[in-house]
């Protein structure tokens, strides 16, 4: 018992590890909510000129990993209640994300693709 | 077997502290499904009478097709939902992609041809002899149907048990068409995949529960009337 409270940090192996995780999820998610805000902040504009088309949902496509994250619970409904839009979350495999920004489909994609450059 | 035992416990609490998203998700579900089963009805009993008794070249082969679609795969009909509605396809006019109605239609489409087959079936299982007697005893074309439908009423309500069935367990379209957004357009079934894919096996468990017992208690109900008066 000692011997644990001396060191805290080798108590498991595996808590470096989950560490460095975490760090790298965090990094993750740093890294996805610049993409959001990016992508909020390019709405914005088409928002201000499009009065009729207010009530026309966004859709925003994203991938599972991304929702289950939590990372889009913060800003899509602070977005939704400052621009008075409605957003459609939509969780899907990231080549269909982009297949559906490409198509028209979906106005918003958080999501990372290795294929697309 | 624990995670099992866990579930049905996560089930007895979610249904028995009524839960207000559970309960939403399964009032959805309902709602879509009754909705979806009612539509194929109007459609797949009239043009299953039409095809059990009419006669017309090309008439076997429309019948094949339609009990081809009886096994029409849910995710294939979700995929060319899905590509139709979009904005910019042929029917993105509509703009109800990702919305319960998109549901409605998809699972329309899944349980018309089961609705159908089973008529044309019940239909065509009458004694050949009754249509005769019908027409014989002076009845108008309309009233000759009326009554074929009414004699094959039984039969008809195993249609309406198949295509519901049909379709509130199918989860292929429903995720693709309906997007599984919390709060909108999420069922039971959407929800299963999604808890299990979290990893979430009890509450999908529960959840796979929830929809059975639905299930049980709509065909109960249904099998009720259908045999509250045996078929002579």
């Amino acid at each position: 018992m000692k011997q644990a409270s001396c060191l805290p940090s080798v108590k498991r192996p595996t808590a470096i590890l989950t560490r460095k995780r975490g760090l790298l999820m965090k990094a993750l998610l740093h890294f996805y909510s610049t993409l959001l805000l990016l992508a909020f902040s390019l709405m914005t504009p088409s928002a201000g000129n499009a009065a009729s088309t207010r009530t026309k949902p966004i859709i925003l496509a994203t991938t599972t990993s991304t929702q289950d994250s939590g990372l889009l619970d913060l800003p899509v409904p602070l977005f939704e209640k400052e621009r008075s839009y409605k957003v459609k979350t939509i969780a899907v495999g990231s080549g269909q994300a982009m297949k559906m920004g490409e198509k028209g489909g979906a106005d918003i994609l958080p999501t990372l693709d290795s294929q697309w450059n | 077997m624990e995670l099992i035992l866990d579930g049905i416990r996560t089930a007895l609490q979610l249904i028995f502290t009524l839960d207000a998203e559970v309960f939403a998700i399964t009032l959805l579900s309902l709602k879509i499904s009754a909705t979806a089963t009612l539509t194929s009805l109007f459609c797949g009993i009239p043009a299953g009478v039409l095809l059990a008794l009419s006669r017309f070249p090309g008439r076997r082969f429309i019948i094949s097709l339609v009990n081809t679609g009886m096994g029409l795969p849910p995710v294939v009909v979700g995929l060319f939902v899905t590509i139709f509605l979009w904005r910019n396809g042929p029917l993105g006019f509509m703009e109800i992609l990702y919305t319960p109605a998109a549901m409605i239609l998809a699972q329309s489409l899944i349980a018309a041809p089961i609705v159908t087959g089973i008529t044309i079936a019940s239909i065509q299982q009458l004694p050949a002899n009754l249509k005769l007697q019908v027409r014989a005893l002076g009845a108008t074309r309309l009233q000759t149907i009326w009554i074929l439908v009414r004699e094959a009423r039984l039969p008809l309500l195993a249609a309406v048990m198949a295509g519901f069935g049909g379709v509130i367990s199918e989860v292929g379209a429903s995720i693709m068409v309906g997007g599984n957004i919390k709060g909108q357009t999420r069922v039971l079934t959407t929800a299963t995949v999604m808890e299990s894919s979290r990893g979430n096996f009890e509450t999908a468990i529960a959840l796979s529960i929830i929809l059975l017992s639905l299930t049980l208690g709509v065909n109960y109900l249904l099998t009720v009337i259908q045999q509250r008066e045996r078929p002579r």
